[in-house]
């Protein structure tokens, strides 16, 4: 990741760990997901996944998500959903 | 360059392309040629593709680099393909263009054509699990735009929300009628078509004019819009089709755009859209909202069982003769037969309707209510689903004894129930990748359920309402 990385994983690497294998799961795409796949234009998420997904961010990362923040440039790709997750726990892990 | 390519008159080219500024000049190019489109949904399992692009006799396919993937596994089973016009480099030894040589090429002209000529072929789902390829001509195109142009006043200020992939006839509006008037089309890609606060915010930015789509577009925008945060005041009409408006998300949605027109279109992509109801006022709940007067263009008739006019108000099966009428589904004279009805006119000379499997109620005055399908097809989020089909899929997995699909309108999704050969225990994830391979997406079950023994109805077929109820009953 970064040359400063030390034994402890950074938490943004478990964030999108723990997306990543959300997305692969059967229920939702049931394949592996690249981490800068276009999430949207690949047909991995549909409209109906993408409120599951939304459910799950907010569950797992203790998060409220309002509907204006979901946008391609938020929910896009693992990478983005990383990013966004991150700055909304303000870089803390948000485990439940 | 599709010329140069062999490409001519009542050719079919089929077009395999996310919604992009490529899929406009793909179907233009493909129309100058005289050839007509045949649009793939870019989500369709290569399987599917394959049975069509094999039925309609496509040569030439246009689509972008994106889809390489998907086309290297549909060219790994025999195919008939010459040319693909998107790919940078080739592909299986098939000869390919890019689109920096589209852009590039010099326009040739094009064959003369008339107006009975093949424009395109959409292809929707069909009961035995085969597609049916609807074949229209350009006047067909043209009759719908210029009856949505007059209809709705459009004109060349106008810009349209393009949100109907080419694979929805409700595309005519964007790709058309657009240019019809002199109007713009601003094209959705998929990726904000599928979020609707990205929707909302390039519908504001863009200061959109119409939008002509699905009640579901339109409800994810009321409810995941965030609506509330943008200026929408340039919007006039919101022309919805497809399926019903429950009444209370359109109320809420004509109340949170005062100044737009809502207007409720209705027809079968056979003979494209028929009629059109301009709303008064928000509806009451429960309202029946009508589907609208023919237009005036075309003839419409309700008909009982036996083909007979009904008494007007009363509730039959609607065939409609229209102009922009299909000629009949591709290369399937079966289907095409059954899909019209002949009334005699004298000698050997009779006039065509189409028999859409529509219930309506139609009033002395001519305004037409939508009641429901004659038939087993529904409609889920604006798609055309024949649950026969979805059947079909499931029952001829192995180990699957029999199987019944049923729609949850509450949840808006599909649930496939199974009985197992005995001694069986199904494996609902490979059954469900089944599903995936051989559906398009919307037609795949959301949820695959085990059922020991089906209700069944008194003349012993599965009891299909039965099962809903179960299915609501689950929480």
């Amino acid at each position: 990741m970064n040359s400063t990385m030390t034994s402890k994983t950074p938490p943004s690497l478990d964030i999108a760990d723990t997306v990543s294998a959300f997305l692969s799961s059967a229920e939702m795409t049931g394949r592996v997901v690249a981490r800068d796949e276009d999430l949207l234009s690949s047909g991995a998420l549909d409209s109906l996944n993408i409120a599951q997904l939304i459910a799950f961010l907010e569950a797992r990362f203790a998060l409220t998500i309002p509907v204006e923040d979901v946008l391609p440039e938020t929910m896009g790709s693992i990478a983005a959903i990383t990013e966004y997750v991150t700055q909304k726990t303000g870089g803390a892990q948000g485990e439940c | 360059m599709l010329r140069k390519a062999g490409v001519g008159r009542g050719d079919r080219v089929a077009v395999f392309l996310p919604q992009s500024l490529e899929s406009a000049v793909a179907i233009y190019g493909i129309l100058h040629a005289g050839a007509a489109f045949v649009p793939i949904d870019p989500a369709t399992p290569p399987a599917r593709m394959q049975a069509i692009l094999d039925k309609c006799g496509v040569r030439h396919l246009i689509t972008q680099e994106g889809k390489r993937a998907d086309i290297a596994r549909l060219i790994q089973t025999p195919h008939g393909l010459d040319l693909i016009v998107g790919l940078d480099a080739g592909l299986g030894g098939i000869s390919t263009k890019s689109w920096a040589e589209v852009f590039a090429a010099t326009p040739s002209d094009g064959p003369q054509i008339t107006d009975q000529d093949l424009s395109y072929v959409m292809w929707t789902s069909g009961s035995t699990g085969a597609p049916k390829g609807m074949t229209h001509v350009h006047r067909n195109g043209l009759i719908y735009a210029g009856n949505l142009a007059e209809t709705h006043g459009l004109c060349a200020d106008d810009r349209f929300l393009g949100l109907s992939p080419l694979h929805f006839d409700m595309a005519v509006m964007d790709y058309i009628a657009a240019p019809l008037v002199g109007a713009t089309t601003i094209i959705v890609p998929e990726a904000v078509a599928k979020l609707p606060a990205a929707l909302t915010r390039l519908a504001a930015q863009q200061r959109a004019t119409v939008v002509y789509t699905v009640p579901f577009a339109m409800t994810q925008m009321l409810h995941r819009g965030a609506m509330e945060k943008y200026d929408l005041t340039a919007l006039r009409w919101m022309i919805f089709g497809g399926e019903n408006f429950p009444a209370k998300h359109l109320r809420a949605l004509m109340q949170a755009l005062p100044q737009a027109r809502f207007a409720n279109a209705f027809g079968p992509a056979e003979t494209h859209q028929i009629s059109s109801y301009t709303l008064p006022g928000p509806p009451e709940d429960g309202a029946a909202i009508p589907v609208g007067k023919p237009w005036r263009t075309l003839e419409a008739m309700v008909v009982d069982a036996k083909d007979h006019p009904v008494t007007p108000g009363e509730a039959g099966e609607l065939l409609v003769r229209s102009p922009s009428c299909m000629l009949g589904y591709w290369d399937d004279p079966v289907r095409t037969d059954h899909a019209f009805f002949r009334r005699p006119l004298g000698g050997t000379l009779s006039q065509v309707f189409y028999r859409t499997g529509d219930l309506v109620r139609q009033d002395p005055d001519g305004m037409m209510y939508f009641l429901g399908r004659v038939g087993r097809q529904i409609k889920l989020r604006g798609f055309r689903i024949e649950l026969d089909e979805v059947e079909a899929v499931l029952v001829a997995a192995p180990g699957v004894q029999d199987c019944a699909v049923v729609c949850d309108d509450t949840r808006q999704h599909l649930v496939g129930f199974l009985r197992p050969d005995a001694g069986q225990t199904p494996d609902l994830a490979r059954l469900k990748a089944r599903c995936r391979d051989h559906l398009p997406p919307y037609a795949v079950p959301s949820e695959l359920r085990v059922i020991r023994a089906f209700p069944r109805t008194g003349s012993a077929k599965i009891d299909r309402a039965a099962l809903v109820r179960l299915e609501l009953d689950k929480d």
